[in-house]
């Protein structure tokens, strides 16, 4: 892809995200009924759902770009995996922030143990040490090699967090449960759920692309600084 | 001390780099290698300290993988070869790999077991014996001494008898008649048919039964020619110039 | 497996049991902290409260888990010392046996310090842990296993850092919360005099883990020690 239809496309990402993102906002506050029970913060709602499954979705590229560099051993899938680690962090950040955002109004306390928000909690752990991982390996090579086992590693893991909290949980109930976020939605809201989803979507992409270019510029610099010391 | 003969006569394989290069990050080692080294021959890689000739003999030993060009053994590519190709290497570096905490006898007790030979202890008695370690055998790696460490790494090095010795620097830290026995041990193994590769950066040492002389500068190969008392004299000067 | 790796697998194994033998190091750093940790429990929790004896099951595993990383960390160093774990590589075999041998070794050698933990555990906690032998011995073993499992992987990771041992408890950590989370169930249930079917569940889910990532980390070995 050339330089200049590189950056067409990150203009039209961004101007795309931030419509969407707009519109989505709009929607989720102006349009979107209210909530019953829980009132307006649930409309924090329409930020949760889709960033958890975002985060997911990212987790699910590492797990895909480890496998197809070692498989492969073209740097470019060592980029994708980096890239999309970084943005489920974020989105995993925003899902562990909105959701004691939204518990303590409703349900009186900061967090609910229940067993999608620990595994997200537990998803965060993982890949923050795969980005550390990252950082502490100098060689390139090494450092693709070293976090392409742990990103396949810690992905397989993630159904056996979520797996071992849920068991743990129905013998440990809680007061309040988090209910079922995704049962008896009004179809008015999950159209500002599937709004807000291509918004973070087409953001995320954005920040996805955008950190590929940098893993791929910084290795063309590593070359030509190689190519300057012959 | 002087190789024992093995059972079956020994095939080195035929060595080709075409354009070989070894990066790490910014820092070029290899620049670019084409060379050709046939069964049989001894050679000696010369250069100085950063030159490249550890990391050469390291991607020969298969234990680097080269970040560009090609590394065949017998026209095979050395990324295709299967495990089982490495009963034909003998690697020594600058690191001994031995276990401090076991004796001697136990290390390489380890190592033959790993190689799967037969007869594990007799093996292990026998490259003592050749080594001229046998009083030390039951002695902790830790209380050898560096000349005696280094035997025991050519010990190891040796147990499975390997058709190519690729060595780096060996001797290091060694006193001159060891230097001397380590060599003349050397020309053994080559008269036997086995190709020896070592490394050194000092033209000090007894080259005679080199064949072949290769000199690296920042990666790259400057000289490479037949070991005459000329080119051993263009090398030697080569490596002292270019001093600043 | 081939004939092969089991070869490796057990050279790699008596090797690692020898030198243990004779210096004793990873047995003995394991006891040591986890017998420190499990006084410092004792300041932090009332350890004859009804309340403590209810967690006691929870601060086993965790007095466990730090102690391992301790262990885990020495018993790899003493592949790096020499850069002895380099010469493995030079051995025409597959080297995923080292993997496994290491795993072996490892296992064993936490489990022996646990099991020697384990008294001193029960009198400060007041716990009768031997009701149940067979049970308590089988949970330490698939426990541990997992933790070992792991562990033995992400030793070798980290020795390839810069951060160095630091980067196993990170890595380690939050990749075992599901062998955590089952044994320290199974371990309560074991505790309370519960029937252990109870516990058949997470000793399931420990053995799939246990399973899963042995053969997991077996394939991936080779990547991890290369150059």
């Amino acid at each position: 892809m050339s330089e200049s239809a590189r950056h067409r496309l990150s203009l039209v990402l961004l101007v795309a995200a931030l419509l969407l993102i707009v519109s989505a906002w709009y929607y989720a506050f102006q349009v979107a009924p209210t909530e019953r029970t829980m009132g307006t913060i649930q409309r924090i709602f329409y930020l949760h759902l889709p960033a958890a499954f975002l985060s997911f979705l990212a987790f699910f590229v590492v797990f895909v770009g480890s496998l197809a560099y070692l498989w492969t051993r073209r740097m470019g899938w060592d980029w994708a995996a980096a890239s999309a680690a970084e943005v489920g962090v974020v989105f995993c950040a925003a899902v562990l922030i909105t959701g004691p955002l939204w518990a303590k109004p409703v349900w009186g306390i900061w967090w609910t143990w229940d067993a999608r928000l620990t595994t997200t909690l537990i998803l965060f752990l993982i890949y923050v040490a795969y980005l550390m991982l990252r950082l502490y390996v100098t060689d390139a090579e090494r450092r693709a090699r070293l976090a392409a086992v742990v990103g396949i590693l810690g992905f397989v893991d993630v159904p056996l967090v979520y797996m071992a909290n849920r068991w743990w949980r129905t013998q440990h109930p809680e007061p309040v449960i988090a209910g079922g976020e995704g049962s008896g939605l009004d179809p008015r809201m999950w159209w500002g759920v599937l709004w807000a989803f291509a918004g973070l979507l087409t953001f995320a992409g954005l920040l996805f692309f955008q950190r590929y270019r940098m893993e791929a510029m910084r290795a063309e610099l590593t070359q030509l600084a190689r190519r300057l010391r012959r | 001390m002087n190789p024992a003969a093995s059972p079956r006569a020994p095939s080195s394989p035929r060595i080709v780099l075409r354009r070989l290069s070894k990066y790490f990050e910014r820092f070029t080692a290899l620049d670019r290698l084409d060379l050709a080294i046939g069964p049989g021959e001894f050679v000696v890689v010369l250069g100085r300290n950063g030159a490249g000739k550890t990391t050469l003999l390291r991607v020969l030993a298969l234990l680097q993988q080269p970040s560009e060009g090609e590394l065949l053994f017998d026209d095979r590519p050395a990324d295709k070869l299967e495990s089982a190709f490495r009963r034909r290497l003998g690697f020594i570096g600058h690191e001994t790999f031995l276990y401090d905490e076991l004796t001697a006898e136990e290390n390489l007790l380890f190592h033959a077991r790993l190689h799967g030979l037969a007869r594990a202890r007799e093996r292990v008695a026998e490259v003592l014996a050749e080594m001229g370690l046998e009083s030390r055998a039951t002695s902790l790696a830790r209380t050898l001494s560096r000349g005696l460490k280094q035997r025991l790494t050519l010990a190891r090095a040796w147990l499975h008898q390997p058709d190519l010795l690729l060595l780096d620097e060996p001797a290091t830290g060694l006193d001159a008649p060891t230097r001397e026995r380590m060599h003349a041990w050397l020309a053994g193994c080559h008269r036997q048919g086995r190709s020896v590769i070592l490394s050194s950066h000092d033209l000090r040492e007894s080259l005679q039964p080199a064949t072949r002389i290769l000199l690296l500068e920042d990666g790259r190969l400057v000289f490479d020619g037949p070991n005459t008392p000329e080119a051993q004299r263009d090398v030697q000067a080569r490596l002292q110039g270019g001093r600043a | 497996m081939t004939s092969d790796t089991g070869r490796v697998t057990l050279a790699v194994f008596r090797k690692d049991l020898l030198a243990e033998r004779r210096t004793k190091e990873v047995f003995t750093a394991v006891l040591l902290f986890g017998f420190t940790v499990s006084v410092a429990f004792t300041f932090a929790f009332e350890p004859t409260s009804a309340e403590a004896r209810k967690i006691s099951g929870g601060l086993l595993w965790l007095a466990f888990l730090f102690a391992a990383v301790l262990g885990l960390n020495r018993a790899f160093a003493r592949e790096t010392s020499n850069q002895s774990l380099q010469g493995l590589r030079l051995i025409p075999a597959d080297l995923g046996g080292i993997y496994l041998g290491k795993l072996a070794s490892n296992l064993l050698f936490l489990l022996l310090a646990e099991i020697v933990l384990l008294p001193p555990f029960g009198v400060f906690f007041d716990l009768t842990l031997w009701a149940r032998p067979g049970w308590l011995l089988l949970i330490l073993l698939l426990g541990t296993w997992g933790l070992a499992a792991l562990g033995t992987m992400f030793s070798a990771v980290s020795a390839n850092t810069r951060m160095q041992e630091l980067m196993l408890p990170l890595l380690l950590l939050p990749l075992t919360v599901p062998v955590l989370i089952a044994a320290i169930e199974s371990t309560v249930v074991l505790l309370e005099g519960r029937p252990m079917s109870e516990a058949a569940l997470w000793l399931k889910l420990l053995t799939g883990f246990n399973i899963v990532f042995t053969l997991l980390c077996w394939l991936l070995f080779d990547y991890v020690i290369q150059e």
